[in-house]
């Protein structure tokens, strides 16, 4: 959509919105300010999901719960102790991160499919947990009354500043996974997504890669938590139902798989109009569904792609799209037989 | 006899997630495909008897006929929409698809009947039989009736017909059984629809035992379903029935003193069986092809 804009003028036009994202607690409303961080707490919350699900190609359905993990560390942790936010973040970030590779272990001996249920189920479980483990969590009334953090000295209980420090946060979550995206690393992801079989033969330990995404991707949805948690003071059960799961999941899919923007982008449109455009708000889910199938379906690379902002030139490692195609755009060397692709393993045969 | 009474309520609850289970096993073992709107077809299906049935009065086969053809169209067309076009592409789109047409199920259904829960009348009517010491509910009866008639009539239909003989060349090979002349995308459409049908008897024989319909109703039944077949052996239809009655089992035994808990038997079990035997219990060793 936005092929024919010369690049640079693309490049200024990203400077001059990150300005304007720095100078926003001047110019607008509280409640705009409010709304501006929470699309970038989902920013951050999708960008760990989009290593698992949009590079990888692991389904997880479950990714509420890592960013519950961070949300519940760092509140007992503010509430509890005198540790600075600094320790605090660190903490959170870690023991969610822990907490997803421990379900990323459940990936070792079994294909993806199986994982999207692991994972509901892990979900499921937490959410469970948080609402019946009363002493720990606080139940279903929450743990309300969370102080505000100081970092480093930068005093954020006004919420011109924790805006401020989240939208830092986002840059560095976005700086990280876009560096990871371009490592050795992000490449065996996307390896791991097209073919693991392939990936394998090339080198890469297939298992041990799946579970460090899942680490890696919990890490970064817990900061999302402990980022919530300075935004509201408060964290309930509620805010880490499935459906929040199935929420990000949408972010992921409408702003673009394995994209660096993908994650803003579709967190930009799916908060954003939940918050601006509540008169819609009974057709919500039925248009997140149908634009996640027309996106699917036409521009897998969501609306990075159909704004065209990604890079997609040629033999460039950020075009992962040709890759999304079993058949017809892999070099012929690869697959001398283009047509047609052998299914997946499947069961031998449904018996009667 | 106190267990034996949670037994027999375990093989009733069991019955429907086998149901469920196996309308996922199908089209997995068919495609290698996980339906995630089938839990939103099989709520939608069951909405429909429930408005035919309690709003305009009709006939309770009737309104459970129309539901059920309206889980077969809604699978048919989340196949032909979202499935067919993506089918040869990377497996994650055709399943993000399904889930998106899911959404779109749903809220359909929550734009006509909103969000809350509704009673259904029971089918089977109230009341007990008692055998000795065990009170056996009327409705677990028909429920355990119906969902043995609708596998024994699944299984044959697999067994015995030319489009259930398609499904089981497709599901082998789909290479293959294009070249061999049979109507591949026919089939799978059939397999959908197949799926569809028995989704939604069992969300029936659901909303017969606990007596409401509810919006979520599809996804706790989904996951049970999936996990019921998991731990069966995906795609095989005998796991998937022998899944279900373990998982139900499971639930009406140890659930009371699980407490809050008892919707964490289901994924428990599954993952264990998973991490253990991660083909299920009747499975085949998942082959690999490169």
């Amino acid at each position: 959509m936005l092929s024919f804009v010369p690049r640079p003028v693309i490049r200024v036009a990203a400077v001059a919105l990150l300005v304007y994202a720095f100078l926003l607690p001047n110019l607008v409303q509280p409640y705009t300010i409010r709304v501006a961080a929470t699309i970038l707490v989902f920013t951050v919350f999708a960008t760990g999901l989009n290593l698992i699900l949009g590079f990888t190609g692991l389904l997880s359905f479950g990714h509420a719960a890592m960013f519950g993990a961070g949300a519940y560390i760092s509140a007992r942790l503010m509430l509890d102790t005198g540790m600075p936010l600094a320790l605090v973040i660190l903490v959170a970030v870690g023991g969610s991160a822990v907490f997803g590779l421990l379900v990323g272990l459940t990936s070792w001996r079994v294909g993806g499919d199986y994982l999207a249920l692991i994972t509901l189920g892990v979900g499921q479980i937490f959410y469970l947990y948080l609402n019946n483990a009363n002493e720990v969590t606080g139940g279903a009334t929450g743990l309300p009354g969370i102080p505000a953090g100081t970092f480093f000295g930068w005093d954020l209980s006004s919420i011109e500043n924790v805006y401020l420090f989240i939208l830092v946060a986002t840059l560095v979550a976005t700086g990280f996974a876009w560096l990871i995206g371009r490592s050795f690393l992000g490449r065996s992801f996307l390896a791991i997504r097209e073919d693991e079989v392939i990936a394998r033969a090339h080198g890469i330990n297939v298992p041990l890669t799946k579970v460090v995404v899942f680490g890696i991707g919990s890490g970064i949805a817990g900061l999302a938590g402990v980022l919530q948690v300075l935004l509201l003071g408060f964290v309930g059960p509620a805010t880490f139902t499935v459906d929040q799961s199935i929420l990000v999941v949408e972010i992921v899919l409408i702003g673009g798989m394995a994209t660096t923007f993908g994650p803003l982008l579709g967190s930009v449109l799916v908060i954003g109009s939940t918050e601006y455009l509540r008169s819609l708000a009974d057709y919500r889910s039925m248009i997140f569904g149908a634009l996640i199938v027309l996106i699917l379906l036409w521009k897998p690379g969501g609306l990075v792609q159909i704004l065209g902002i990604g890079d997609t030139r040629a033999g460039r490692f950020r075009s992962p799209f040709s890759l999304f195609r079993r058949t017809g755009s892999r070099p012929a060397a690869v697959e001398p037989v283009a047509e047609p692709p052998a299914p997946r393993a499947v069961p031998e045969e449904v018996r009667s | 006899m106190d267990l034996l009474q949670q037994i027999i309520n375990g093989l009733t609850i069991g019955s429907v997630y086998a149901l469920v289970a196996i309308g996922f096993s199908v089209v997995y073992g068919a495609l290698g495909l996980v339906n995630f709107a089938h839990g939103d077809i099989l709520m939608a299906g069951t909405f429909v008897t429930y408005g035919l049935y309690s709003g305009l009065h009709v006939p309770i086969v009737l309104a459970a006929v129309a539901g059920i053809l309206a889980g077969i169209v809604l699978a048919g067309v989340v196949e032909e929409i979202a499935v067919r076009p993506v089918l040869k592409a990377h497996l994650l789109i055709p399943m993000m698809t399904t889930l998106g047409m899911g959404l779109i199920i749903r809220n359909v259904v929550e734009l006509k009947y909103g969000s809350g829960t509704l009673p259904f009348p029971s089918f089977a009517g109230s009341g007990f039989y008692t055998v000795g010491d065990l009170k056996i509910a009327k409705a677990a009866i028909a429920t355990l009736l119906v969902a043995i008639l609708t596998l024994v009539v699944f299984a044959a239909f697999l067994r015995y017909t030319k489009a259930g003989f398609a499904i089981r060349v497709v599901a082998q090979d789909m290479t293959a059984a294009r070249l061999m002349g049979v109507p591949v995308n026919r089939t799978i459409m059939a397999v959908y629809g197949a799926g569809g049908a028995l989704g939604v008897i069992g969300g029936l024989l659901y909303a017969n035992t606990l007596e409401v319909v509810y919006l979520g109703m599809g996804f706790p039944i989904l996951l049970k379903g999936f996990a019921a077949a998991i731990v069966g052996g995906i795609g095989n239809l005998q796991g998937a029935l022998l899944g279900g009655l373990i998982l139900g089992i499971l639930e009406a035994t140890v659930g009371p003193s699980a407490g809050s808990y008892r919707d964490a038997i289901a994924f428990v079990l599954l993952i264990a069986i998973l991490l253990v035997r991660p083909a299920g219990l009747l499975g085949a060793r998942v082959q690999e092809r490169v």
